[in-house]
């Protein structure tokens, strides 16, 4: 089942101010995709330490309609769903991670990723929509 | 204080959402195991995949299906093709 992990440094790099998710303008939420070989696992801190696959044929990875809002108390991060577009055949993955491309220090501090438990392959022409749903995760 | 992130895995039906064909709509059912199309204007989903068990399966299930669909699409609008493979 895809599952959502949160990478365990996302918590101490929201009360450093680390992430500004106000909106597009002041984040860039991108998704890295990694074989099961090179799968990432909670402790992971930033970019630096993940093995991503090419990206060779694949469309733009960075996550847009970000919001960071509150109702009652409970914080709600959202995007709009994004939708990978291949342009020629991709390299099979199993795990779509976030990470933050804006900060500098420290450098792409990651959020979290998704098991979709099995390998994905994308053929030319083919999409591969990653559905944030209501909430990429909420903060309560 | 709590993280809490809303996983395919806590949604009962999940949608597989493919934007460059809106004529149809997959979804997979987790506890069933079963990926199901529904067309455009229809109310009844068609079983295409069973066993299946995880969102990967689900998303290559779709995959396949619309690479026979597109498959077809293209024989279809080219018949002096299918002549020649005749």
């Amino acid at each position: 089942m895809a599952s959502f992990v949160k990478n365990q440094i996302f918590v101490e790099n929201l009360g450093k101010a680390v992430h500004n998710f106000t909106s597009d303008a002041t984040c860039s939420v991108t998704v890295y995709l990694t074989t099961n070989a090179n799968a990432p696992v909670a402790t992971n801190e930033t970019l630096s330490q993940i093995t991503p696959i090419a990206y060779t044929n694949l469309s733009s990875r960075v996550v847009t309609g970000i919001t960071w809002e509150h109702t009652t108390g409970t914080a709600h991060m959202t995007a709009t769903d994004l939708v990978l577009t291949a342009s020629g055949a991709v390299a099979t993955f199993r795990w779509v991670g976030l990470y933050d491309d804006d900060p500098t220090s420290p450098a792409d501090p990651l959020i979290g990723y998704y098991d979709y438990a099995s390998d994905v392959t994308l053929a030319n022409l083919e999409t591969f929509t990653i559905d944030f749903a209501t909430d990429i995760l909420t903060l309560a | 204080m709590s993280v809490h992130a809303l996983s395919p895995a806590e949604r009962q039906v999940y949608v597989i959402k493919t934007p460059t064909f809106p004529q149809f709509q997959f979804e997979w059912h987790p506890q069933a195991k079963r990926v199901y199309l529904t067309r455009i204007g229809s109310t009844i989903g068609e079983p295409i995949g069973f066993e299946i068990k995880d969102h990967g399966q689900a998303q290559m299930c779709v995959f396949h299906f619309l690479r026979g669909y597109r498959q077809r699409s293209l024989e279809l609008e080219n018949p002096t093709e299918l002549i020649k493979l005749i």
